[in-house]
C-alpha cells in the first residue's frame, strides 16, 4: 500500500461530506442570511470579513477537535489512512474549502438581496461586490489577505491538533501572546534601527520586502503543517 | 501475529501499569482477556492496535509497528470499543462510508450479521438506536470487515440474553485460521463457550496465556463432597474453591479421569488467588515451547 493515496484521500472526503454536509449546509445558509440582509441598503456591498474571520477560527481550531473526545479519536485514529493523507484532507478542508465555502454563500447572500431589493422596492440593481476596500479582484491586498486567512487556519489546525480541550480559546491565547511579543521585539529593533540611520523607503525596497514577506508566510504556513503532522503522529487516544 | 517483548508502560513513570509484560498471540484463535478492573486490559488493547505508545520495549503485529499505525496495518485491525461514539448517518451510510476503508469486507456477511441480530431496518439512524442496537451494528460490521485482528472491548455489554448467544454464535462462525479475535470481558459467562483461549492480566504481568485444552489438560473444575474437599486440600491440589449448594465448586490440579466442566470465572478467580501456582502450572519453557507440548513430544518420542 502507498503511503499517500488518492482513493484513500477519497474516502476520507466521502466520510467527512456524509457526515458533516448538514452543518456546512447551516453554517453557509447562516452567512448567506447574514450577507442578504446586510446587503439591502447597499449599491456596492463589502464581505463581512470580521464574520468570515470568526467562523474560520472557529472551524480550523476544530478541525482535529476529534481526537479530544476518546471515543471519537480512537475511530479517527483507527481509520486506515496514514498521517499524510488525514492532514492531506483537513488542510483542504480548513484551508480551501471552508473559505471557498464561506465566501461564496457571502457572494450568494450579496447577489440575493438585489433580487430581494426588487420584491421590497420594485427595482432590480445587480449588486457588486468589493472584495476588499478598494483593491483589485487580483490586487496585491487579496494575496495577502488569502496568506493571513492560510496562516491563520495553519495557525488554528495545529492548535486543534495539539490541545485537547477548548483548543480554539488556547490558541488564540497562544496567538496573542506570540504576536504581542513579536510587535515588542520588532518596535524595539526599528526604534533602535532609527536612532542609528535614517530609513529610506524606496519602491524597489518595497516591493522586494513584500516578495520576502510572502516567502515567510508560505514557509511559516508550511512549518505549521509540518507540526501538526509530527503532532499528529505522536496523538494517543 | 502478535508479539510483545519486554514491554513496559505507565501513564506515569511512578506507577507503571505493564512491567516486563512478554505476551504472544497466534491466528485461529478467539483469546478471551481477563482481569479486575484498572489492570490495564483497554490500554494493553490499545497499545496493539497503536493507539497508544509504550515506554520500552517491542510490540509487534503482523511484523509491524503499531505506533506508526501504517494504512496497511490498520485495515487490517478493527477495534470496538466499550463505549461507542456513532455519526448521523443510518447503518446503510456508515457502510457506504466506512466498508470502502476494509479491502475484505464483505456485504452479505455484514446483512447476515445483522438479520441474525435481528436488526431489520437499515435505514435507521446509529444516533437513534439503543445502546444495545448499535453495538450489534458495530460488532457486525467489524466482523464483516474481515480483518485478520479484531479487538472487542466488553462487546457484550448492553446486549439483551438472546442478543449474547447471538454474539457467540456470529462470532464462533467468522473465526477462521488466519483471523485472531481479543475479547476483553468481564462478563466471562456470557463469552465461555466462545472463547479458546485465555489471557489473565495481573500485576502488570501476563499471568496466563493458555488454550482450553491446555487448561483442561492441566486443571481440573469440580462440584467437591466435604470429604473430597478434604482430601484434596491435604494433597496440596485445591488452588480455589467457592462455596455453592452442593458442596464447594473447585479448582484443582489435574485429576485423571475427573468428570469436570470448564468454567472461566472460577479460573480467573483460581488465577488470582493462587498466582505462583498457576504459573507453575502453565509456565514456558525457554525454547518458546508449553510445558504441555513439550511433556508431548517426550511422549511421543518415547
Amino acid at each position: 500500500m502507498k503511503n499517500i493515496s488518492f482513493y484513500r484521500i477519497g474516502l476520507l472526503f466521502k466520510r467527512y461530506f456524509c457526515e458533516n454536509w448538514k452543518k456546512d449546509v447551516i453554517v453557509a445558509a447562516i452567512i448567506f442570511a447574514v450577507e442578504m440582509l446586510t446587503s439591502l441598503e447597499q449599491e456596492v456591498s463589502t464581505i463581512s470579513w470580521a464574520v468570515l474571520f470568526v467562523f474560520f477560527i472557529l472551524y480550523s481550531g476544530r478541525i482535529f477537535g476529534m481526537l479530544g473526545k476518546p471515543q471519537k479519536a480512537i475511530n479517527y485514529l483507527m481509520l486506515p489512512a496514514s498521517r499524510g493523507e488525514k492532514l492531506t484532507v483537513n488542510i483542504i478542508l480548513s484551508h480551501f474549502y471552508y473559505p471557498a465555502l464561506l465566501i461564496v454563500a457571502s457572494c450568494l447572500g450579496i447577489w440575493a438581496s438585489s433580487f430581494f431589493c426588487y420584491f421590497i422596492y420594485d427595482e432590480f440593481t445587480f449588486k457588486s461586490i468589493e472584495f476588499i476596500g478598494s483593491a483589485k479582484f487580483w490586487g496585491i491586498e487579496i494575496w495577502y489577505l488569502c496568506l493571513f486567512i492560510l496562516l491563520n487556519n495553519a495557525i488554528m489546525m495545529f492548535g486543534s491538533v495539539y490541545f485537547r480541550k477548548a483548543a480554539v480559546i488556547k490558541t488564540l491565547l497562544c496567538e496573542f501572546a506570540f504576536i504581542t511579543l513579536y510587535s515588542i521585539v520588532m518596535t524595539l529593533i526599528v526604534f533602535k534601527m532609527c536612532l542609528h540611520e535614517a530609513l529610506y523607503l524606496t519602491a524597489d525596497k518595497i516591493e522586494y520586502g513584500n516578495v520576502i514577506f510572502s516567502v515567510f508566510m508560505l514557509c511559516v504556513i508550511a512549518f505549521f503543517w509540518v507540526l501538526s503532522y509530527l503532532r499528529l503522529k505522536e496523538t494517543e487516544a | 501475529m502478535i508479539e510483545i517483548k519486554n514491554m513496559n508502560f505507565g501513564y506515569v513513570p511512578q506507577r507503571k501499569i505493564f512491567d516486563n509484560l512478554n505476551l504472544s498471540l497466534e491466528a485461529g484463535h478467539i483469546y478471551g482477556l481477563l482481569g479486575k478492573n484498572g489492570v490495564g486490559k483497554t490500554t494493553l488493547l490499545k497499545i496493539i492496535s497503536g493507539l497508544r505508545f509504550c515506554n520500552s520495549g517491542t510490540v509487534s503485529v503482523f511484523g509491524m509497528k503499531p505506533e506508526q499505525r501504517n494504512p496497511e496495518m490498520l485495515a487490517d485491525i478493527y477495534f470496538v470499543t466499550e463505549e461507542m461514539d456513532v455519526p448521523t448517518v443510518s447503518v446503510n451510510e456508515y457502510v457506504k462510508i466506512y466498508a470502502p476503508f476494509y479491502p475484505n469486507f464483505s456485504i452479505s456477511d455484514f446483512e447476515n450479521y445483522l438479520r441474525q441480530f435481528e436488526i431489520a431496518d437499515m435505514e435507521q439512524k446509529l444516533t437513534k438506536m439503543s445502546h444495545g442496537q448499535k453495538k450489534k451494528v458495530l460488532v457486525s460490521f467489524a466482523l464483516a470487515t474481515n480483518t485478520k485482528l479484531l479487538i472487542m472491548d466488553e462487546p457484550t455489554n448492553g446486549m439483551d440474553i438472546p442478543s449474547k448467544s447471538t454474539f457467540r454464535k456470529v462470532v464462533a462462525s467468522a473465526i477462521t485460521d488466519d483471523k485472531a479475535f481479543i475479547i476483553s470481558t468481564h462478563q466471562v459467562r456470557d463469552l465461555q463457550n466462545v472463547i479458546d483461549a485465555v489471557l489473565v492480566l495481573d500485576n502488570g504481568k501476563i499471568l496466563l496465556n493458555a488454550d482450553i485444552n491446555t487448561i483442561c489438560d492441566r486443571l481440573t473444575f469440580k462440584v467437591l463432597s466435604a470429604n473430597e474437599f478434604e482430601e484434596l486440600s491435604q494433597q496440596g491440589k485445591v488452588l480455589y474453591s467457592e462455596d455453592n449448594i452442593a458442596g464447594k465448586v473447585a479448582v484443582c490440579t489435574h485429576i485423571d479421569d475427573a468428570d469436570d466442566k470448564f468454567d472461566m470465572e472460577l479460573l480467573f478467580c483460581a488465577a488470582i488467588s493462587a498466582r505462583e501456582k498457576m504459573h507453575e502450572i502453565f509456565a514456558e519453557k525457554e525454547n518458546g515451547k508449553s510445558r504441555f507440548a513439550s511433556e508431548m513430544e517426550t511422549k511421543l518420542n518415547n
